[in-house]
């Protein structure tokens, strides 16, 4: 064998010590799908924080007048909130900055860069919105509320506040699937992946601007409510049929991107690169998706009887 | 997974990744370990997070090979400095591993069967017949895939000969 061809030792060593650290290194980090890590001594912090303020407004809280007290245990309880979502902007800042040494030296693509640059300003969101909700708090003394016909609370709309930061959560949301899609339809073009993984992003898509409209929809709502033009039982019946047409339209997209897969696999099943198992699973998922459209459809009806 | 295990799977693995790398690379042995190194960070971070492959090489590999292409599509657009930088100098090897690098980047842009059969008869030195079985192919259309390869190979790149020699 060609020596060129075989790792030296001396890059193997470093390599294994290298790997084991970042193994001890992640293990420290307590991670679960779907969520970003955060280091278990943030947490532990956050939580001791969390924990003694709670404690503090429970111990007082016998002090005073019942009002008093439920307030001061909200405060508390919302206070936790924000100090948890400042420790995990501030972890994710540094995961964003430690990625993008990476990506300078070639070895990780931009597009991953941009996908955490994203997570950063998803955490940037979130803590506004915790700050928003202490504000509300210590307001009202009460849990926030987030229904449309909710009053303004010391001459603040902070419904709208929040349906704002939803919209543009949803907005870096898509931002995040263009990316995806990018790449995907590279790979596509290079024969590297199926055809239906584009087909699926695109469907996401769909899903997604569907999402920004309804948000759309409820800020507008809130804003007749709030002008008197419509009461609050009309807001509860259009804000609820918003989310019935939502459901009915993905559903429709879904059933359709589903059929499409399926024409698809059984094309590919006569030429035999498929199995019979693989378009029955495909099968089950379409029938799920058509049950679906028929549950949104009915919804809709009872809707426009109350209507 | 535990540490044990993982440095298990590292031990098992880097000799047939770093050899798989290394021949796609020429024996470039900076960019090789660059690569080796960073395909074992991102086992670690996808393996942790989602279920183990069934087979960890050959995921290694696939991930290897991806990042290599993806490293030589972003260094495209330095390709012609990096040509004149080595045509002015004498370093045989230097010149040889971009070659290779050129050469395996035409390679990947072949479509995904020519590329397989291309990588496994060149790179990996396995026979026809062995191709054949393992991608449920004749060997006829084998070889005429490579054949085919060969041609689209000249056309990309009409400075190298394909003159059909096996890289062992």
């Amino acid at each position: 064998m060609n020596k060129d061809y075989e790792p030296d030792n001396q890059f193997m060593e470093k390599l294994e010590w290298q790997l084991s650290s970042e193994y001890r290194r992640a293990n420290r980090l307590k991670s679960s799908s779907g969520k970003i890590a955060v280091p278990r001594r943030m947490v532990a912090i956050a939580v001791t924080i969390g924990i003694l303020m709670t404690g503090v407004a429970v111990t007082k809280a016998a002090d005073y007048i019942k009002d008093s007290w439920r307030k001061k245990i909200e405060i508390a309880r919302v206070e936790t909130e924000v100090e948890l979502m400042k420790v995990h902007l501030e972890s994710i800042r540094e995961m964003a900055s430690d990625i993008k040494m990476r990506v300078s030296n070639g070895l990780i693509r931009e597009d991953e860069y941009q996908a955490m640059k994203l997570a950063v300003e998803n955490a940037e969101l979130d803590y506004s919105r915790s700050l928003l909700n202490l504000a509300e708090v210590k307001l009202s003394g009460d849990t926030p509320r987030n229904e449309l016909y909710a009053p303004l609370v010391g001459g603040r709309d902070f419904v709208s506040k929040r349906l704002e930061l939803e919209k543009k959560e949803a907005k870096l949301a898509m931002e995040q699937l263009s990316i995806q899609q990018d790449r995907v339809k590279q790979l596509v073009e290079e024969n590297l992946v199926q055809r239906d993984e584009m087909d699926m992003i695109q469907a996401e898509i769909a899903n997604r601007k569907m999402k920004i409209d309804k948000i759309q929809q409820r800020i507008d709502l809130r804003a007749r409510f709030l002008s008197g033009e419509i009461t609050a039982q009309e807001v509860e019946i259009k804000d609820r049929m918003t989310g019935a047409e939502r459901n009915l339209q993905l559903a429709r997209v879904q059933v359709e991107s589903l059929m499409k897969q399926m024409d698809r696999m059984q094309a590919l099943k006569a030429q035999g690169t498929v199995s019979h198992t693989e378009v029955m699973q495909l099968q089950y998922a379409l029938d799920a998706a058509q049950a679906k459209l028929k549950l949104a459809t009915l919804e809709m009806d009872v809707l426009e009887k109350l209507k | 997974m535990t540490e044990q295990q993982w440095l298990k799977i590292y031990r098992e693995t880097v000799h047939p990744l770093y050899g798989y790398m290394a021949k796609r690379t020429g024996g470039n042995r900076e960019l090789t370990e660059d690569i080796v190194q960073e395909s074992y960070l991102r086992a670690l971070g996808t393996w942790k997070r989602k279920s183990m492959p069934d087979s960890h090489v050959a995921w290694l590999k696939r991930v290897a090979r991806n990042i290599l292409i993806d490293y030589l599509r972003q260094k495209r657009w330095d390709k012609k400095e990096d040509l004149e930088r080595h045509q002015d100098t004498d370093n045989q090897t230097a010149k040889d591993q971009f070659k290779s690098l050129e050469i395996f980047l035409a390679i990947s842009s072949l479509g995904r069967k020519k590329t397989k059969i291309i990588e496994a008869f060149y790179y990996d030195g396995k026979s026809v017949k062995e191709i054949a079985n393992t991608m449920a192919l004749s060997e006829r259309a084998v070889e005429g895939q490579l054949r085919r390869a060969r041609l689209s190979l000249k056309s990309l790149l009409p400075e190298i000969k394909t003159n059909g020699e096996k890289n062992e």
